[in-house]
């Protein structure tokens, strides 16, 4: 076995590796792996197989066989760039289809004043979210850091106290006297102090309790 | 739809023509009254689809630049989709003759054709183009008229008008880029009836030719190429 042999060996041992790992990772499609596939296949079963490619250089005329590897390899290499490109072909006309689809219904969309709809909609939607939802869909909403520190308290006392409420609501109104004001200050209650993430053990003992609490939580980290 | 007021659509594909969009809108609505304009904003960058909008045009946005055959395809499909029954193509460049267009889709109403494309070299058109240009456009008309077996003298010509069988067939099967010359190639397969009426053109009044010197090799030759596999396309596809 000559240099040029294990070479062929690895490197298409290798290609075939890579390609099946990238469709496993979902990085290739099956379907334009076949080609790779077969590539490497055939220039190991080449490469494994000496007098069978021996045979077929002698068949071709070509007189150092290792180089015959280098051709067949090139027109599979061929072979895959033509694919791609009527690959290419078909995604620009589906691309294309789209688009033009696209601007259709864009017009259409605001011929029939429907846009401003279904955003008064949204908002609609994502105003009422703090009201009555658990914890669990809040944290998914919430951003970052904050959602997540702040439903921890929550889920320890579901059922919290009156007790620390009355605080928050003292709290919140300075702020400003309507509702929706009070929610940055709720807020900047939960994210800041340290009082607030005291308060769930609290909270945890006492059973009973209103709602209050939980849901000027919730206002502020929406907020 | 009864035959006597056909319902007619002005396509104007436009891509970065704010320096002349509203003209053209402008005129095409003296000129052609009963027609409705939709503006294909090809993804321009500039105010076009703005300035269209705010004329009463109805846009149509393309998120992308699709180029002139993709772009002027959606202004048909929206043809198709609404029910019209003639479909006008003018340039937003201002080149074409808003005035014209009733001349143009006469043909068409009368049923004599099912495509009217507006000639700048029949009568009395007083359009020269540069030399190199005039080479491209005479080649072009040579070859598609001896394709078609019938003398079209301004091939290139965009500005043109077509009835609802065309609108429905460029639906399904119209060019990418440089659709004019090849369209009539296919169009003639087809069995479609295609005429020429002379009209008279203008320079551009803003913007720049999609076509530069160089790119008009290419152009050319890209279009030679279409017709010639167009030929080998088979006839029912």
């Amino acid at each position: 076995m000559n240099t040029v042999q294990i070479i062929s060996i690895l490197a298409s041992v290798f290609l075939f590796a890579v390609v099946v790992d990238f469709v496993r990772r979902n990085l290739l499609k099956e379907k334009y792996s076949v080609l790779w596939l077969a590539l490497s296949v055939v220039v190991i079963i080449l490469s494994l197989w000496r007098g069978l490619l021996d045979r077929i250089a002698g068949m071709v005329g070509v007189s150092y066989a290792p180089s015959l590897l280098f051709l067949v390899a090139f027109i599979f290499v061929i072979l895959i760039l033509l694919h791609f490109s009527v690959v290419i072909s078909i995604l620009y006309d589906k691309n294309k289809v789209l688009t033009q689809e696209l601007s259709l219904l864009k017009e259409k969309l605001a011929r029939d004043g429907k846009p401003g709809e279904v955003k008064g909609r949204d908002r609609r939607t994502s105003g009422a979210k703090p009201t009555g939802r658990s914890s669990s869909g809040r944290v998914g909403r919430g951003g970052g850091y904050r959602g997540k520190a702040a439903s921890k308290p929550d889920e320890a006392g579901s059922g919290s106290s009156s007790e620390p409420s009355p605080s928050a609501k003292g709290r919140a109104p300075k702020s400003g006297p309507s509702g929706g004001s009070a929610r940055p200050s709720a807020g900047r209650l939960n994210k800041s102090s340290g009082r607030a993430a005291g308060k769930p053990s609290n909270r945890s003992a006492k059973p009973s309790g209103g709602s209050a609490v939980s849901d000027s939580d919730k206002k502020g980290r929406d907020a | 739809m009864s035959p006597k007021i056909p319902k007619t659509l002005i396509i104007v594909p436009a891509f970065q023509e704010e320096a002349t969009i509203g003209a053209v809108i402008d005129s095409v609505r003296d000129g052609f009254p009963e027609g409705d304009i939709v503006v294909i904003d090809d993804g321009s960058s500039d105010e076009t689809g703005k300035i269209a909008t705010s004329r009463g045009a109805k846009v149509l946005t393309l998120a992308y630049n699709l180029g002139i055959g993709g772009a002027v395809q959606t202004g048909y499909k929206y043809a198709r989709d609404n029910g019209y029954d003639i479909a006008v193509q003018v340039d937003g460049d201002g080149q074409h003759p808003a005035i014209q267009i009733r001349e143009i889709v006469a043909p068409v109403v009368r049923g004599e054709a099912d495509v009217v494309v507006g000639s700048r070299f029949l009568g009395t058109g007083d359009y020269r183009p540069s030399i190199p240009r005039g080479a491209g456009i005479a080649i072009f008309s040579r070859v598609v008229s001896f394709i078609i077996k019938e003398r079209l003298t301004d091939t290139t010509s965009g500005f043109r008008a077509v009835g609802r069988r065309v609108i429905e067939y460029y639906c399904t099967n119209y060019p990418e880029d440089y659709p004019e010359v090849e369209v009539l190639v296919m169009l003639h397969k087809k069995g479609f009836r295609i005429m020429e009426v002379p009209v008279k053109m203008t320079g551009r009044k803003g913007g720049s030719s999609s076509i530069t010197p160089m790119w008009s090799v290419y152009y050319m030759l890209k279009v030679l190429f279409a017709i010639f596999v167009d030929l080998l396309r088979r006839p029912d596809k």
